[in-house]
């Protein structure tokens, strides 16, 4: 019965969910709770929606005026789930300990969009909540499982992926990646050594039930460097109700013979002092994929994850503790990790890899090694007034061993068993939190966070320095509201010190770079009628250089290039203004974004004439230096409900990125693009439940806009794709089954993307068959609570 | 109630597992030298004429100590004479270690995966030949290329000496069959000017 519970919550337009709570003392021990249920735009109350509490398998249906009673109930939480016919299902835990009304609002299903969020959602004051920001939910997670989180994100306008094959990729929002964006998972903020195109995000892509991308430099709760947006990944929420429950995820993949499984366990026992757990195991193995014409030789991976969390809450006051462990050994594309510019241009210009070998699950060198270890505890504490209190500390360790292509000399790898970088960063945070209760027409929060970071660089290359790195920040954030108006703003400064370790004639030197600058964010948005919503943004951000590009110093095999940092770099700092219009009704949902991020003293790498010279031949230069870049676009979204069965969904993004001291494009900047999708969709059709067919068409255009002679070759072809998604949910008896399968590149289409780092020796992958099974089951659960 | 808490119980288990994985101490105060690593920093070219080899001996350098970028390598000049006929053995040494290490006996003992090119450029490709004396174990055998035989084809000497260039290429072959042709992988591509009197 848990399955009902992670039924599909689909999020919806609006403040979905304004509970109204009356609580009056009752000295009785059984208490009653009150549904109403309203449309979400028209505030109609709707009449006949079934109404259930799952715990209890309690149903009842709403009367003329929307109200739907349960009396009875015992002290406890409880999950309320309501539906009707042409809504978007909708469900909300409340805590009963005494008479309660609650409110729901129903979005009609013609307004329904997956991914598009929502602004002004009321669950979270303590954000900016007016920012350009998508939700994936749950439900398309489960449909695309097993796709790295990037490929998950791709959906969203104005979000790609850099990628290095299927093992490795980033996401990339509107031009920006890397250190530029902030990943946040679970609560806590992720570090790792980010600043490296083919170091993938070291997150369990199965532990994620929502993902949530914030456009735009706006991140005054996660601090500076969000110069780009941030990516927010929570799990499952905790389980409230006693008893244990779990879900089984199995996934499988034609393509490069994937298969992946992933166990979740989760409980909840006490009534008093609630004890609520879950954990969670994971494996990915995966061998070499395959393009159109041949085998990507080396590109398999072998992921295995685990984590576990653990909510305790007594009274007011609630505690967590989580751990999580990510590993990962990942196949690099033999062919890319080339001898020097002559090798590569001679490999270009054959056009296809010269290393092909058969299918294999292997992995061999060259290789990366990586694990991510996450602690972190939480608590929170809310008054009788409504302020609450929050903190947090975390402990991260992020390994990484990058071992290249076989050794000169040696066939056995165990000749050459020292990794060619071997990085090692330990992270600490803190955050404090403080909320006040609403105060006149004002919400906010105020905090402060710390974060120190040690680095540790071994191997035969040391690629960055040894460093520690000390930030501190404060920050407020408020919101006014009234009427149709609301006003957000925050505010934050950062301080940072970092000091890097070096040896000179063997002697340890030390060298301080010391940052400290503001970010702010005003935002307003303003309801013109009950479908139309304008908003405007103005945030300014801004971004020390990282460790990379003040200090590296050596080679990428990957793209035969010589990277040398600038230790003279100033801080990045973003100027970004953005308009939004959502216009939403029974048929149509349509959001359109408009942008100007100016960033000055952009860094980038800067081609130096000279190539270096070694023994192993000529490498291209580049000097990391800064210019004024400005990067201007539009995302567009657009969702038509034909009727009950069809939705035809629209989405476009263009980018403008343009380096103004100089006037030339800015390079490896994403191609526009365009994805059209029709989605077919039946809640039984014979013996399926929830049936769906997503046939979707995505052109990606050639980049025209790039700087001439850079780059060994021009940007790749335009290319289209066609991709079905198919699936369904099948009962038998008290079980239910999941199903979901996906056809990628239907037409097994030979192509280049133009943000692979592979683009200049393979094609991109070809067709895959994926399919996924989920299983949720029950292992213990006593009905009564106690 | 037993089944929560067994599973209550494995959950710890687990918490101490983890727990369990502890860390080396990072400690970033103590950077550490670089390791060592197969370098390649030295290419010589011992020649003499082939005809008599205490005659025209020349050793020529191409040399990188300290590796990648930092310092420029030094590279001498390969002055050859018409109308001699030069035996040349190639010696590849990694500088970075005590005592030197002999790379070319390395590439020696994996003579089937390893090929030396040899291209004379600018005013010199069709003024010097080049032969490679030495091969591998394959069947037929192919060539490696440490002992080889530079012939000018000119027997008198140029009044104003040609100048041109030597490039030596080191090819890797790994996973690929050797061929003639070279390998996508190269050890070392180095250029040498070239004097041709």
């Amino acid at each position: 019965m848990f399955q009902n519970t992670i039924r599909i919550l689909l999020l919806c337009c609006l403040p979905l969910i304004s509970a109204n709570v009356f609580a009056t003392t009752v000295k009785s021990k059984l208490y009653t709770l009150s549904v109403s249920i309203v449309d979400s735009i028209t505030k109609q109350p709707l009449e006949a929606t079934s109404i259930s509490i799952a715990e209890l398998h309690k149903n009842t249906i709403a009367n003329a005026s929307g109200i739907g009673v349960f009396d009875s109930l015992q002290k406890g939480y409880y999950t309320v789930q309501c539906a009707f016919l042409g809504y978007h299902p909708q469900q909300q835990k409340v805590w009963v300990d005494a008479d309660k009304r609650i409110v729901i609002e129903l979005c009609p299903e013609s307004t329904h969009l997956h991914e598009l969020e929502i602004k002004g959602h009321t669950d979270d004051l303590t954000r900016l909540n007016i920012q350009t920001r998508a939700i994936i939910d749950v439900q398309w997670i489960e449909r695309n499982r097993g796709n790295n989180i990037a490929d998950m994100l791709k959906q969203i306008p104005g979000v790609t992926s850099m990628s290095s094959g299927v093992a490795i990729a980033k996401p990339v929002i509107r031009g920006l990646h890397s250190n530029r964006l902030v990943t946040v998972n679970d609560g806590v903020r992720q570090e790792g050594q980010k600043w490296g195109a083919d170091h993938g995000t070291e997150i369990d892509p199965f532990s994620s039930n929502k993902i949530e991308v914030i456009k735009g430099a706006s991140s005054i709760e996660y601090g500076a460097e969000a110069i780009g947006g941030v990516v927010r990944m929570s799990p499952r929420e905790f389980k409230y109700i006693k008893g244990i429950n779990g879900e089984l995820m199995l996934n499988a993949a034609t393509n490069n013979k994937m298969g992946a499984s992933s166990l979740l366990l989760e409980g909840a026992h006490g009534s008093k002092h609630k004890l609520s757990w879950r954990t969670q195991g994971t494996m990915r193995k995966a061998g070499d994929s395959r393009s159109p014409s041949y085998v990507l030789s080396n590109t398999g991976f072998n992921e295995l994850n685990g984590n576990y969390a653990v909510h305790y809450q007594f009274k007011n006051l609630h505690a967590e503790f989580t751990q999580s462990y990510f590993s990962t050994s990942i196949a690099i594309l033999r062919a890319s990790h080339v001898g020097n510019t002559s090798d590569l241009l001679q490999l270009i210009l054959l056009g296809n890899p010269t290393y092909i070998v058969p299918f294999t699950y292997n992995i061999q060198n060259p290789r990366q090694e990586v694990n991510h270890k996450v602690s972190a505890f939480k608590t929170y504490y809310v008054f009788k007034s409504g302020a609450k209190i929050q903190t947090q500390w975390s402990l991260q360790y992020n390994n990484r061993k990058e071992y290249d292509r076989p050794p000169r000399w040696a066939n056995s790898q165990q000749k050459n068993p020292t990794p060619q970088y071997y990085l090692q960063l330990k992270t600490q945070l803190g955050e404090l939190k403080f909320e006040h209760p609403k105060w006149k027409n004002f919400k906010g929060a105020w905090g402060a966070s710390w974060m120190k970071q040690d680095n540790v660089s071994k191997g035969i290359q040391p690629i960055i320095p040894n460093f520690i790195a000390n930030t501190s920040g404060i920050y407020a954030i408020e919101k006014w509201q009234k009427n149709r108006w609301v006003i957000e703003g925050g505010l934050r400064y950062d301080w940072r010190t970092q000091t890097r370790y070096f040896l000179v004639n063997k002697v340890v030197k030390s060298e301080d770079k010391n940052y400290g600058s503001a970010t702010f964010s005003v935002a307003s948005s303003y309801w013109l009628n009950q479908y139309l919503k304008f908003q405007l943004q103005q945030s300014s951000a801004w971004r020390a250089p990282s460790i990379n590009e003040l200090y590296s110093n050596g080679l990428h095999g990957g793209t035969a290039t010589y990277e040398i940092g600038n230790s003279s770099l100033q801080p990045e700092r973003s100027y970004n203004t953005e308009f939004g219009a959502t216009y939403t009704n029974k048929k149509w949902n349509a959001e359109l974004n408009l942008y100007r991020n100016y960033i000055n003293n952009f860094i980038y790498k800067l081609p130096v004439n000279t190539p270096i010279v070694t023994i192993r031949g000529a490498f291209p230069q580049f000097v990391f230096a800064q210019n004024n870049t400005l990067l201007q676009g539009a995302d567009f979204v657009a969702h038509h409900f034909i009727n009950k069965q069809f939705t035809a969904s629209i989405n476009a993004s263009y980018l403008h990125a343009q380096q103004t001291d100089d006037n030339t494009p800015l390079i490896y900047m994403p191609a526009n693009r365009l994805g059209l999708q029709i989605q077919y969709q039946q809640p039984k059709i014979w013996k399926l439940h929830d049936m769906f067919i997503q046939p979707k068409y995505t052109y990606v255009a050639k980049q025209i806009r790039y700087p001439e002679g850079i780059d060994y070759i021009s940007p790749p072809n335009a290319y289209s794709l066609i991709d079905i998604n198919f699936g369904f949910e099948q009962h038998i008896g008290n079980q239910k089954l999941r199903w979901s399968f996906s056809i990628y590149n239907v037409l097994n289409s030979s192509y280049r993307d133009y943000l692979s780092r592979y683009r200049y020796f393979v094609l991109e992958p070809g067709r895959n068959m994926m399919i996924r099974l989920t299983i949720p089951f029950n292992l213990y659960n006593k009905k009564q609570i106690i | 109630m037993k089944t929560i808490k067994r599973i209550s119980l494995s959950v710890i288990a687990t918490t101490i597992i983890f727990s369990a994985c502890t860390e080396d101490n990072i400690e970033p105060t103590k950077p550490k030298d670089n390791n060592a690593q197969e370098l390649i920093t030295t290419l010589i070219l011992n020649g003499y004429n082939a005809n008599n080899p205490t005659a025209n001996q020349f050793s020529v350098k191409w040399e990188d100590v300290d590796g990648e970028g930092g310092n420029a390598p030094t590279i001498d000049t390969l002055k050859l004479d018409s109308g001699v006929s030069y035996r040349v053995q190639v010696l590849i040494l990694d500088k970075t270690k005590t005592p030197f290490d002999t790379i070319s006996n390395e590439v020696v003992k994996e003579a089937n995966e390893h090929q030396m090119f040899y291209t004379f450029r600018a005013s010199l490709n069709d003024k010097l030949n080049i032969a490679r004396l030495d091969t591998d174990n394959n069947n037929p055998p192919l060539p490696l290329g440490l002992d080889i035989i530079i012939t000018p084809s000119n027997v008198t000497p140029f009044v104003v000496p040609l100048i041109g260039s030597l490039n030596i290429k080191l090819s890797h072959y790994d996973g690929v069959p050797k061929t003639t042709s070279p390998s996508a992988e190269s050890d070392i591509d180095i250029n040498l000017p070239v004097e041709l009197k």
